[in-house]
């Protein structure tokens, strides 16, 4: 009696489920989890940054709060919530995520042993001189822009990339039907190897591989075996195995002690305490009765530039670490920086 | 007391009030008339199904050609005129004439109603068609109806018109083998929803049939399309094929189906009757059960006594093996039916030569001694197989375990909700619901998160429509087990909100679309990507566990609009991308007109609202040849004047860094082309793929070559040739802007301007722009349109204010609700695993096939 004059149309339950599903997932793979691979950037990690250089947060300025940036995502490029735009922007800066971050942070953005950041409202950043070469020359119609979702003004749909980000940062993602895990390289291995591929198109997989001897984590670490390096060298699937670096010291007292100063990628230090902890109790390691994590030790993920090990996995090169300097003067030649040593 | 006189009496001359009802009133419907009038009881109705089943009825025929040995081929072939025509090459009709009757053979069974062979006297063993009423009703329902019998090594033709004779049996020509071709045209007049053959649901019949009848080749043809499709269905192993089919996309618990034959005589009536029994099972590993039972190659849905007796046989022998090998201890719960038909895929296919159905339309079978024939055979068949594969029986028996573990796990689930709900007093706290008690006139709108609740919540219609928010994306009960979904606090407001309970278990808590306390759920999520996700995820759970709400037709879907669009006084609602755009052109369009230069032709509105159009379209299809980074105003410019005709392939040429592109018209210039360019080779075939460079690109075209390496030795050229499958669409355009008037000589820009757009004309704000190019037009309408313009973009039901929600999408008057509706039962199970299910690379493959068809890709 309510609904005398309505309309009502068939839809068959197949159709619907087939359009719905692909629309979602398509959207996932296109734009949300998966990164272009030009730019090797996520469409959330793109206008953010963006937006950054939108509002002027340069490397050589002052810091400016994180709030203004989530805000100026969200109302211009990203409809969504604001804590995926935040948790991304601390993804970007964390240097034992990211091999070499985009972002400059100032605050509090976490640690290796899963501590959450401070609120936006308290942390500030901006862009990192690295940065600010994935977005040189945006303005001069290199790339193309289009409207953003409410038509107002415009965002570029691929930033115009000057350095390999794809393989320097790596990236991974979940999407539907298909991920992506690729894990990060050394820049100068892979500016070397892009200006040998240009010197010599026909380049053999095993010169390259002499170049590139594979990933290089922000972690440190050592990978062990190169087969998983070879396979996904060459058919773009392959399984790497880390291991942390650890060695033994004697203690005043003529115990011996175990040091760790480098840990797997991705693995959280603090469960990876407790988990020593747990198998120590269970008796299969010999008796210890703490593991501390002593940050007296220059742990390899620090920002000085002391002697500590730089993130070199497998190697004892003394090439640059995560403070990055503009490339000399000319670029495609092998440069001094150490070249690729076993 | 009245005296007799003031009895009242009738006037003397008036005539009485009803009519005599005598023997005059009744009539008699002739032979066929009597199908046309009631096509219902003959053929199932006059919708799509009942077309269908029309064919159907014809192919039956055939088929029993087939069982009783006489046919191997049947060719199926849809025409472009809309008629279907089946061959075969069994017996053929007789064609001479009956010794009673005195008219041929094929004219008796095709007029005369409940004629036929299949009463019993000898000429077919078993059949499908069993009453005599198949083919004649297809003649009685088609606009005309042709027969030709090859017999006797001549050609008899026969023509009919709805039912009636036109054409006397004839002789046409000599005949090199036997069999019988019919074709027909179902008549418009009966069939008034369609008269349009759905080629996949007649090749899901075929592929059926050929599943059944191991041996029989069946070839169809539909040459409706610009290319004719041709497929072929042959299975030499039938039903063992088929179960495999039924279980694509899943993991089979054991590797070859199990296979169950048995044929016995029994006696029926004081006759003889032969029974064939073939059945064959496989268990997968999903939680659903899918059986198909089939008498005599007709599909029978509502199952009957050949189902019965397999389903009890199944559960016995399990059961006793299970005992007999100690595999079920004391504490597991009891095995039931259930159990054991979790996860299994089967087939029943019994050939009965005098079956009894409850229906013409066949659904159910009813003979009774086929459940104990079905039931022995299928006990025995398990047991042998269990006893030789013991291990196979491990698996299937584990899993019966496991089903009713967690059977019993979810009947505890669901009596801890009874518990809550009666003792927490009922509704969830989050149900705003509405005053009025009577299920059939409320509703229930589901929609995302608080945000939108709240706007629907205060927009509603507080008498008769119910809000229900749900936090969150719901969980999916596909790949998760039941009793994880029943602790799942989403889940169970839905249950309690629908007051139906879930399940198909029978006992407390199940399911009972009676007990619903709406008819009309409404599923309104945004209208955003994650809008979508969420709405196959509740799909997925009513469908799983309430199905009989959506077959009551209890389920709907909302339309929320996706864009608000103001200009001046004039405001809309918008649904999609595509219909903005074209109200962005037509307002564009609207005060503009369009003047040529070189004469001063000034074109009509009209005009030019086609050609703007026209335009719209021709920018949209050229996505085809910019695709390949070539010119689309080069590529038009190609046209022949005469003809309009474009070039059929671009060749995109890469030396180093530059890019060129070349248009090659046909096939002849392609290969001057290869030629030309020096290339090596072989060109792969449109369709198969080539190393590594092949890939598909939108519209379907797909990129013939690999890399071909010219001979040049100094720099790298790659050439790669590409089809346009747009050209023919696109010379329909280019004579359409002709038509309108437009001037297709030139679509690149040229120096001078070639025509003028003025704005307002005649009015005070009047702007002139000349164009130097044709599709700056639309460039120009375009955004014409979007000045003024705001548009506002929906991305959730939060945004809009409770009025507008209610007016847009919750008004009785004004929404427009989609019902929906399960169609096939199989392709929807099909589709919900596929999607929602465990195995990830059907999915993945799924994602790939369909990915270009996608509308619009959200930000």
């Amino acid at each position: 009696m309510y609904t005398a004059n309505e309309k009502v149309a068939p839809a068959n339950i197949t159709e619907i489920m087939q359009t719905a599903y692909i629309e979602y997932s398509m959207s996932v793979i296109i734009s949300r989890a998966l990164p272009d691979a030009r730019d090797g950037l996520k469409p959330v990690q793109r206008r953010i940054l963006y937006a950054m250089l939108r509002e002027g947060l340069l490397h050589n300025r002052s810091y400016d709060k994180c709030a203004g940036v989530v805000g100026e995502v969200l109302k211009n490029y990203h409809p969504h919530g604001d804590s995926s735009v935040y948790d991304t922007l601390v993804r970007l800066a964390q240097t034992w995520v990211m091999r070499y971050p985009l972002i400059d942070p100032q605050g509090n953005f976490g640690s290796v042993e899963g501590d959450p950041p401070a609120a936006y409202r308290y942390t500030e950043c901006r862009l990192a001189a690295i940065a600010e070469e994935l977005l040189s020359d945006i303005d001069e119609d290199t790339v193309d822009f289009v409207p953003n979702y409410k038509e107002s003004t415009t965002e570029p749909t691929v930033l115009p990339a000057a350095l390999p980000n794809l393989l320097m940062n790596g990236s991974t993602g979940i999407a539907v039907g298909m991920a992506t895990n690729i894990p990060p390289h050394n820049l100068d291995e892979i500016i070397t190897a892009a200006c040998a591929v240009m010197d010599r198109p026909g380049i053999s997989l095993d010169e390259l591989l002499e170049i590139i001897p594979g990933p290089d984590f922000p972690t440190g670490g050592l990978i062990v075996g190169r087969e998983g390096i070879r396979n996904y060298m060459t058919t773009g699937r392959g399984i790497v195995r880390m291991r942390g670096r650890a060695h033994t010291e004697e203690l005043k007292n003529g115990k011996e002690q175990i040091v760790v100063t480098e840990i797997p990628y991705n693995v959280n230090r603090e469960t990876l305490g407790k988990h020593i902890t747990n198998l120590v109790g269970e008796k299969k390691l010999p008796r210890s009765p703490t593991c501390a994590t002593s940050p007296t030790r220059t742990p390899a993920w620090s920002l000085s530039s002391s002697a500590a090990s730089p993130p070199r996995s497998s190697s004892t090169s003394s090439s640059s670490l995560p403070s990055w300097r503009p490339p000399s003067a000319s670029p495609c030649s092998p440069s001094t920086t150490a070249g690729p040593s076993r | 007391m009245s005296a007799p006189e003031d009895l009242p009496q009738p006037p003397p001359d008036s005539t009485p009030i009803v009519e005599s009802y005598d023997a005059s009133k009744l009539g008699k419907l002739e032979g066929l008339e009597a199908v046309r009038k009631k096509p219902g009881m003959y053929i199932g109705g006059t919708d799509e199904r009942a077309l269908h089943h029309c064919v159907s009825e014809v192919l039956d025929n055939s088929v029993d050609e087939h069982l009783a040995g006489h046919c191997m081929t049947i060719d199926v072939t849809i025409h472009l005129d809309g008629s279907i025509s089946i061959r075969d090459d069994g017996r053929g009709i007789p064609v001479d004439i009956h010794p009673i009757y005195g008219i041929p053979g094929v004219e008796m069974v095709l007029t005369t109603l409940h004629s036929g062979g299949k009463y019993g006297q000898g000429g077919y063993k078993f059949s499908g068609g069993t009453h005599g009423v198949g083919a004649k009703c297809v003649n009685a329902v088609s606009e005309w109806f042709e027969v030709e019998v090859s017999r006797n090594g001549l050609v008899h033709h026969m023509t009919f018109e709805r039912g009636k004779t036109v054409k006397k049996l004839e002789v046409i020509g000599k005949a090199r083998g036997t069999g019988t071709l019919i074709t027909f045209k179902p008549d418009a007049e009966i069939f008034r929803e369609t008269t349009v053959f759905r080629a996949d649901l007649i090749s899901r019949r075929l592929r059926e049939l050929t599943f059944l009848n191991s041996g029989l080749r069946i070839n169809f043809t539909d040459e409706r399309p610009a290319t004719p499709k041709v497929e072929t269905y042959f299975y030499k192993d039938g039903v063992v094929e088929f179960v495999k089919q039924i279980n694509t996309g899943k993991t089979a618990l054991h590797p070859t189906p199990i296979r169950i034959v048995k044929e016995t005589k029994t006696l029926i009536d004081g006759k003889d009757a032969e029974v064939h029994i073939e059945v064959v099972l496989q268990y997968n590993d999903t939680f659903n059960d899918l059986v198909f039972c089939y008498t005599n190659t007709v599909h029978n849905p509502d199952g009957g006594t050949h189902l019965s007796g397999f389903r009890s046989a199944l559960t016995r022998a399990i059961n006793q093996y299970a005992r007999n090998n100690n595999h079920i201890k004391e504490k597991d719960p009891q095995v039931t039916g259930d159990d054991v038909r979790e996860g299994l895929a089967a087939v029943i296919s019994i050939k009965h030569s005098d079956p009894k159905f409850e229906s013409q339309t066949k659904v159910k079978l009813l003979s009774p001694e086929v459940e104990s024939i079905v039931g022995s055979a299928t006990y025995e068949g398990l047991m042998f197989a269990f006893e030789s594969t013991p291990a196979i029986a491990r698996r299937i028996i584990d899993k019966a375990l496991v089903a009713a573990r967690a059977r019993e796990a979810a009947r505890k689930a669901r009596e801890t909700i009874r518990k809550g709900a009666l003792s927490g007093g009922g509704l969830p706290g989050k149900l705003a619901d509405c005053s009025e008690r009577d299920p059939a006139l409320c509703e229930v709108y589901i929609v995302e998160g608080d945000s939108a609740g709240g706007s629907a919540k205060q927009g509603r219609d507080r008498r008769f429509q119910a809000i229900l928010p749900l936090r969150g994306k719901v969980i999916n009960v596909e790949k998760a087990r039941i009793d994880k979904v029943l602790a799942n606090e989403e889940i169970r407001t839905l249950i309690t909100a629908f007051g139906t309970g879930i399940g198909e278990v029978e006992g407390e808590g199940a399911f009972d679309a009676s007990k619903a306390r709406y008819h009309k759920i409404i599923i309104m999520t945004d209208a955003d990507v994650d809008g979508s996700h969420i709405r196959t995820l509740l799909l997925t759970f009513i469908y799983r566990q309430m199905r009989g709400l959506i077959e009551q037709g209890y389920v709907y879907i909302a339309q929320p609009p996706l864009y608000r669009i103001k200009r001046k006084k004039r405001e809309q609602y918008i649904d999609n991308d595509d219909q903005l755009n074209r109200i962005l052109l037509e307002l564009g369009s609207e005060d503009i007109t369009l003047s040529r230069l070189s004469d001063h032709h000034a074109f009509e509105a009209q005009q030019v609202d086609r050609i703007v159009e026209a335009l719209a379209a021709l920018e949209k299809l050229g996505a085809g040849i910019t695709r390949h980074g070539a010119s689309l105003v080069e590529y038009l410019d190609l046209h022949r004047p005469d003809t309009h005709e474009l070039p059929r392939y671009v060749a995109r040429i890469r030396e180093g860094n530059k890019e060129s592109h070349r248009f090659l018209f046909d096939d002849a210039e392609r290969a001057a082309f290869i030629t030309e360019m020096n290339l090596d080779a072989g060109l792969g075939e449109p369709g198969e793929p080539t190393n590594g460079n092949g890939s598909i690109g939108a519209d379907g075209a797909k990129s013939e070559t690999p890399n071909l390496k010219s001979q040049i030795p100094a720099t790298q050229r790659r050439v790669k040739i590409h089809e346009i499958y747009e050209a023919n669409e696109l010379t329909k355009l280019l004579k359409a802007l002709a038509a309108a008037g437009l001037d297709i000589a030139h679509f690149a820009p040229s120096e001078e301007p070639l025509y003028l757009l003025t704005e307002n004309a005649g009015l005070k704000n009047e702007t002139k722009t000349p164009l130097a190019a044709p599709l700056d037009i639309l460039a120009l309408a375009r955004q014409l349109g979007r000045r003024g313009l705001t548009i506002q973009r929906y991305k959730g039901l939060g945004e809009m204010n409770p009025e507008q929600l209610y007016e847009t999408t919750m008004d009785p008057e004004k929404r427009r609700l989609l019902r929906v509706n399960i169609d096939d039962a199989a392709k929807a199970d099909e589709m919900f695993t596929i999607l929602m299910g465990e195995e990830v690379p059907p999915r993945r493959q799924f994602i790939e096939d369909n990915a270009l068809n996608v509308q619009f890709l959200d930000v």
